[in-house]
């Protein structure tokens, strides 16, 4: 009798596991499927799970980097002596061009003088350290330790000293998601120099994304350097991102400018389109809006 | 609050908080370059490893919630992953008590083909709903080093889940019907 009565509460455990994995599972395709929809309240949860747990991932992954780092800096140790007769030849190079851009930049500021160019809006930024790298094999994507608090927007351009590194797709308080040029999910619209020639930049989880849609294909060369076209209003313009790498048949590939092997510090752009003149009026009173409604909401902008 | 529940909330802390290291190391910024290949599946490594040695230490809600905390901090869908990773350990467990018979390799080429599988899975329902995924061929050297360290984590892990298993298995000596479902994963 005990027997048969433990069988049926082992049968009942057991139909009752089943029972639970399978709201488990729908519970995650719900989720799945909000996700893909893009809706807001997922995209909130994420910012604050971000904002609970990043200090803590901090805590793991800081000494881990830094271990790492110990480990690069000790292989890098024996090229030191090859790397340093390197930078001076570099600095000498660079004198070279300081001197140049000295001069090109006080001719510049003189014929924007004599031009009465408008200049862009002023843009700020906010400087952050990359605490967690997102990157798995469906996705790539980066923490970085500033957030709304510290006026980061969402679709904010983020660069690094050299180049465009992404773009935020989520806010915390303190944390902010940075998606790479190379995750599936980048698209930027891109100029390609000297043509002005637009192209969008199709990350692929490959280093070297792909150039699509290119207008004209038939001009493109190795080399050419890529830069935002500011097309869509959410990265603003110039802001330099590779060149042009690999030319196929059918596409071509981009090699990026930012420095995607220390990714430390990156810097989140606070930029504001202008605002189009969407009437003649616009033209010719433009001191009829005030001054913050001369720029257009970056939040919820999408490319 | 009885011993065997006390024994019994330790083993999931435990469990708990090595998921969480696996999280927080595959996060940190490290190796060559952000965004680069990816490295082996620390978090599967471990939860597979809990689920086909001491399955009652990785209860399935346990195990989503921890892989829903990934897919959250990671970046990318979210829900599948908890979703693979779930059915991964839910599989391993219904098949511990086999695995302890047939030894080491037995399990693990049965962790491999589910780490297959998890990746297989996500892929599939990315591509299902049109989501931009990648070549499935180019997921296989995330999955090769993900099968290579399962040894190693098992190395690593084959003393603190078993610790904590023998101490729940003691306390739970005297309670041996509740003890009986419990394990009823293996």
């Amino acid at each position: 009798m005990a027997r048969i009565r433990d069988d049926a509460r082992a049968d009942t455990a057991r139909a009752l596991r089943v029972a639970l994995l399978a709201a488990l599972i729908l519970i995650a395709l719900a989720l799945f499927a909000l996700s893909r929809v893009n809706n807001p309240r997922v995209e909130r949860l994420r910012g604050a799970v971000a904002d609970a747990l990043a200090p803590s991932v901090s805590v793991v992954a800081g000494p881990a980097a830094r271990l790492a780092e110990i480990a690069d800096d000790w292989e890098r140790f024996n090229d030191v002596y090859n790397q340093n007769r390197e930078l001076r030849r570099e600095i000498q190079r660079l004198r070279a061009w300081r001197d140049a851009a000295q001069t090109l930049e006080r001719e510049n500021a003189q014929l924007r003088a004599l031009n009465n160019v408008r200049l862009a809006p002023r843009m700020g930024f906010a400087t952050g350290e990359v605490i967690a790298d997102g990157g798995g094999p469906f996705g790539r994507s980066a923490l970085v330790n500033i957030g709304a608090r510290d006026g980061v927007e969402d679709g904010a351009a983020v660069v690094d000293g050299a180049g465009l590194v992404g773009r935020i797709v989520g806010v915390g308080d303190e944390v902010s998601r940075l998606l790479l040029l190379t995750d599936f999910d980048s698209r930027v619209p891109v100029k390609i120099l000297p043509s002005g020639r637009r192209a969008i930049l199709s990350g692929d989880a490959t280093g070297a994304p792909r150039l699509s849609f290119v207008a004209e294909p038939e001009g493109l060369a190795l080399g050419q350097q890529i830069a935002t076209s500011g097309d869509g209003g959410v990265f603003p313009p110039d802001i330099p991102v590779g060149v042009v790498a690999a030319l196929g048949a059918r596409t071509a590939r981009a090699r990026l400018a930012a420095d995607y092997g220390r990714l430390e510090f990156v810097r989140v752009l606070r930029w504001r389109r202008p605002t189009p003149a969407d009437a003649p009026g616009d033209l010719i009173l433009p001191g009829r809006a005030a001054p913050e409604d001369r720029f257009a909401p970056l939040s919820g902008s999408t490319e | 609050m009885g011993a065997s529940m006390i024994a019994r909330l330790a083993g999931f802390a435990a469990f708990a908080a090595l998921a969480w290291l696996a999280i927080a190391l595959s996060l940190a910024p490290i190796g060559g370059e952000i965004g680069a290949l990816p490295g082996p599946d620390l978090l599967f490594c471990v939860v597979a490893v809990v689920s086909a040695r001491r399955p009652a230490l990785a209860p399935p809600v346990l195990v989503f919630a921890i892989g829903l905390i990934r897919d959250l901090l990671g970046g990318g869908a979210i829900g599948i992953g908890a979703l693979a990773l779930t059915v991964a350990s839910a599989a391993l467990a219904a098949q511990a008590e086999a695995l302890r018979r047939r030894g080491f390799l037995a399990e693990w080429g049965l962790a491999a083909a589910w780490a297959a599988c998890a990746l297989a899975l996500q892929w599939a329902l990315l591509t299902v709903t049109l989501a931009p995924a990648p070549p499935l061929a180019s997921l296989g050297g995330g999955l090769l080093a993900t099968a290579l360290t399962y040894p190693l984590c098992a190395l690593l892990l084959r003393k603190a889940p078993r610790r904590g298993g023998r101490a729940e298995g003691r306390a739970s000596q005297g309670r041996a019907s509740q003890g009986r479902a419990w394990q009823g994963w293996a």
